[in-house]
């Protein structure tokens, strides 16, 4: 087991030098000229050139990709070319709030999608399955930033319940932004809950338990529901990943201060430095995020705790 | 018949999802007025005043500690030298001091960090008396080495170095006296060192702390946290030398979704909501709890046509710019691009600047002269020629313009692209056409030198004329007032005449605010102070 969380882990360095690599190279490809956003528009020909030659953007690619690497080991990943502030400072400024509204939205997901997952297989066919059916549908098409104001309008506006926006620090924030992203992962979610338990369910050692007077409620939750878990484990682990990427829209409208904001706005900005230090940091994460999913199957599945043991 | 009752339980299952979510969303917002109470009115305030109908606090009145101001747009950075961003530049304003201000009210210089001035009798030696109160937010005082630290620092940005290259020498005549002597006299000196990029940084500070020393100024309030494209928190800065404020603090977060930010105020989540959208504006004026104020701004939305000799036909004739401002209805401009909230304009200025003439008349909306001019010029079967557009405004003003042009042959292709490749493409010459916007500048000689002087920063349409240039240096230099009045007047005259650009209109800038919320000093540039701005403890 440690070999193989080893090997992975290992790994991650050839992923992390394409990573930054491919985003170094297509933000060097896009057009708009960086040195003219640090020098300004009005800024003379002459300034323009010099922050060209002060910050090597005459240096062919491979030489500032190497420079950037050679800081990057050194845990150096540079400052922002708009905000002059280090890269590494500003995104972990702004991790701990995507980190939190990633942990909510994905524990909103589960238990959305197991409950309705497990009911709809569990009735299948019947008016409750469809109706399930007809939820999951309804939280995949719509659009998590109509979904949002929907909710901002009726519990920030009209109830008073929650704020309308903004990381305001304890958990009332949290619970309308965290439903937007919810909701909408929950529908991938919750089909992929049902199609697993209903291939589960038809399997022979459930009826042999049902034979052996196992209740119900134990023959789903415990024997149908554990091993219906790994595909479910696996959609919410890419879920997760994802969100923790930055979820644009959600923050956009909800005022929420993640990576995902910052990221595209450095995009807009040109801000190579931080572009760069965003992606190659958010995929450290998402590698070592579907790492531990991977580590979770062998807890779930000992025939899978084994294939790693071997 | 099982089907179908199957069909009315999903039916009614998704009736009551939709019901729940809809009654939530349509019911009567909670702390807002009901019917009985009288709806506030939208004020119009004129420039640089503060809101109308404010009564002064009592003596004994109790302030709430803070203020939460709502933005539209991106905090980017903390040092004044490096931005023309109106929202960064509202920070400076309560984070940092110039030597001097100007008050929109009279139309005067006001102290700021300097208590008093002089000038020799050529205009070429300023001396300033520092307030020996001053200090910067890390505790050191503020010395006329500073000011010459400030000045020599800003030649590295584009912003500053074209106001400080009129400086020759500067000298500290003590740490509270000094002296500024410029190359030549210059009119638009002292108008330039009220700009906020013209704050004085500390010397100090930046050589302990690199760029973050930029955030140390002498002003009113000091930063407690920044997160840049998020929230900002300012403490109420005690050694202040000016009035003290009667907030602790003030925070500023960026609300960048319109709807979103509108419903924040609404609630009370924040207190300021900058730029409201014309769509929600009803909303606030129908809230008794809010403040809607309108006032002329002095942001002009426009179309640039590149006239340049590299670029040549057809916009190097004049006949066919002039076809082109002819044949623009800019009355249904502000209609549809800006909801009826603009001013038909047909200049490139407003009367914020001073020096600013009036007498103008432009080019009015005239379909069959176009025809005719274009005509005159060989364009008779039109010309196809494409516009960059870079932001909502543009995308909103563009498809208007091309469906006018379209009525005298003109063929207008939209290109949208990001700001940063359009400013790219502009600097390279490669562009036809652009939207672009201009928020006038308090001096006529900024305004005409940053939009029309040979390779400036904001000449998109790349105009150049050594016989302009040279008459806007000698009217810089005039030192009869009458005479430098005329000087310009001709030359604002010169650049409408050329039909360079096509001005449409300047937006109204809306403002929405609790009716409990006071003491902003409104600008009409939007770079609002909210230095002592204040809510009375209920």
């Amino acid at each position: 087991m440690h070999r193989y969380i080893i090997k992975r882990l290992l790994m991650l360095i050839p992923v992390l030098i394409c990573v930054s690599f491919v985003i170094y190279f297509i933000m060097d490809l896009a057009p708009g000229d960086p040195a003219l956003i640090i020098a300004g528009d009005q800024a003379t020909d002459e300034m323009i050139e010099k922050v060209r030659e002060d910050y090597g953007f005459n240096d062919p690619l491979i030489i500032r990709y190497a420079n950037y690497m050679k800081g990057l080991l050194k845990g150096d990943m540079g400052s922002s070319y708009v905000s002059k502030k280090d890269v590494w400072e500003t995104y972990c400024q702004r991790f701990p709030a995507t980190a939190k509204l990633s942990v909510a939205a994905i524990i909103v997901s589960l238990v959305l999608s197991l409950i309705l997952g497990v009911y709809s297989a569990v009735n299948q066919n019947t008016w409750k399955d469809n109706v399930s059916v007809v939820l999951a549908l309804l939280g995949l098409s719509m659009p998590q930033f109509w979904l949002g104001l929907l909710l901002i309008i009726a519990f920030a506006l009209n109830l008073g319940w929650f704020p309308s926006g903004g990381d305001l620090g304890g958990w009332r924030s949290l619970v309308l932004p965290a439903i937007t992203i919810g909701t909408n992962n929950a529908a991938l979610m919750t089909r992929t809950t049902r199609s697993s338990m209903l291939d589960v369910i038809r399997q022979d050692y459930l009826c042999t338990a049902r034979a052996k007077g196992v209740s119900e409620k134990k023959v789903i939750m415990h024997h149908a529901l554990r091993n219906a878990l790994i595909p479910i484990i696996t959609i919410a682990g890419v879920q997760f990943a994802y969100i923790l990427g930055g979820a644009v829209l959600v923050e956009t409208v909800f005022a929420w201060p993640g990576v995902g904001r910052l990221t595209v706005d450095s995009i807009n900005m040109r801000d190579i430095p931080m572009v760069t230090g965003c992606v190659v940091i958010t995929t450290m994460i998402v590698c070592v995020v579907q790492l531990l999913v991977d580590i979770l199957y062998a807890y779930v599945d000992p025939r899978i705790k084994a294939q790693y043991t071997k | 018949m099982f089907m179908k009752k199957r069909m009315k339980q999903v039916a009614a299952w998704g009736l009551c999802v939709t019901a729940v979510l809809g009654l939530a969303g349509c019911g009567k917002p909670a702390g807002t007025g009901g019917d009985s109470e009288p709806a506030s009115q939208a004020g119009t305030v004129a420039v640089g005043e503060s809101v109308t109908g404010e009564v002064p606090p009592d003596d004994n009145a109790a302030f709430k500690k803070e203020l939460i101001i709502g933005l539209a747009n991106v905090f980017t950075t903390s040092d004044p030298q490096n931005t023309s961003s109106i929202t960064n530049q509202i920070f400076y304003t309560v984070s940092h001091s110039n030597l001097l201000k100007w008050d929109y009210d009279s139309q005067s210089y006001i102290p700021d960090l300097a208590d008093s001035y002089t000038v020799s009798d050529d205009g070429m030696v300023y001396t300033f008396n520092l307030n020996k109160n001053a200090y910067f937010h890390n505790g050191e005082p503020v010395k006329a080495s500073d000011v010459i630290f400030t000045f020599t620092r800003g030649e590295e940005f584009s912003f500053v170095a074209s106001k400080v290259q009129i400086i020759e020498s500067m000298k500290a005549i003590d740490d509270n006296t000094l002296e500024i002597t410029l190359s030549g006299p210059s009119t638009g000196f002292l108008f330039d060192i009220t700009n906020p990029n013209m704050a004085i940084l500390s010397e100090k500070a930046l050589e302990e702390k690199g760029e973050e020393g930029t955030t140390i100024g002498s002003g009113a309030f000091y930063y407690e946290n920044i997160d840049f494209g998020n929230e900002v928190s300012m403490l109420r800065f005690d050694k202040y030398f000016g009035e003290a404020p009667k907030t602790e603090k003030l925070i500023f977060r960026q609300y960048a979704e319109d709807a979103t930010r509108v419903i924040a105020l609404q609630t009370g989540d924040i207190d300021y909501c900058q730029t409201p959208s014309t769509m929600e504006l009803e909303y606030i004026a129908e809230d008794a709890n809010l403040d809607l104020i309108q006032m002329k701004g002095t942001r002009l939305n426009y179309m640039v046509m590149n006239v340049s000799e590299e670029h040549g036909a057809p916009f190097k004739d004049i006949r066919v710019r002039q076809a082109m401002n002819m044949a623009i209805n800019k009355d249904d401009v502000v209609a549809v691009a800006a909801n009826g909230f603009g001013e038909v304009q047909n200049y490139y200025f407003t009367d914020i600047s001073a020096g600013f003439y009036g007498g103008m008349e432009g080019y009015n909306y005239n379909v069959e002269e176009a025809k005719k001019l274009l005509e005159e010029a060989g364009y008779a079967d039109g010309f196809t020629f494409s516009v960059l557009c870079h932001d909502s405004t543009s995308r909103a003003i563009a498809p208007v313009l091309q469906a006018q042009l379209a009525e005298v042959g003109i063929t207008l292709v939209i290109e949208e692209v990001e700001t940063a490749v359009r400013n790219s493409m502009i600097k390279n010459n490669e562009h036809d056409a652009c939207m672009a916007a201009h928020v006038s500048l308090v001096s006529i000689d900024n305004n005409l030198r940053l939009l029309f002087y040979t390779n400036s920063g904001n000449n998109r349409m790349k105009f150049s004329d050594p016989e302009f240039d040279a008459k806007l240096d000698a009217a810089l230099i005039e030192q009869d007032p009458e005479k430098r009045q005329t000087m310009y007047d001709e030359l604002q005259t010169f650049v409408v005449d050329e039909a360079l650009c096509i001005p449409l209109y300047v937006e109204t800038l809306n403002i929405a605010k609790k009716t409990s919320l006071q003491g902003i000093k409104l600008n009409a540039t939007g770079c609002h102070d909210f230095t002592y701005a204040y809510m009375v403890e209920e």
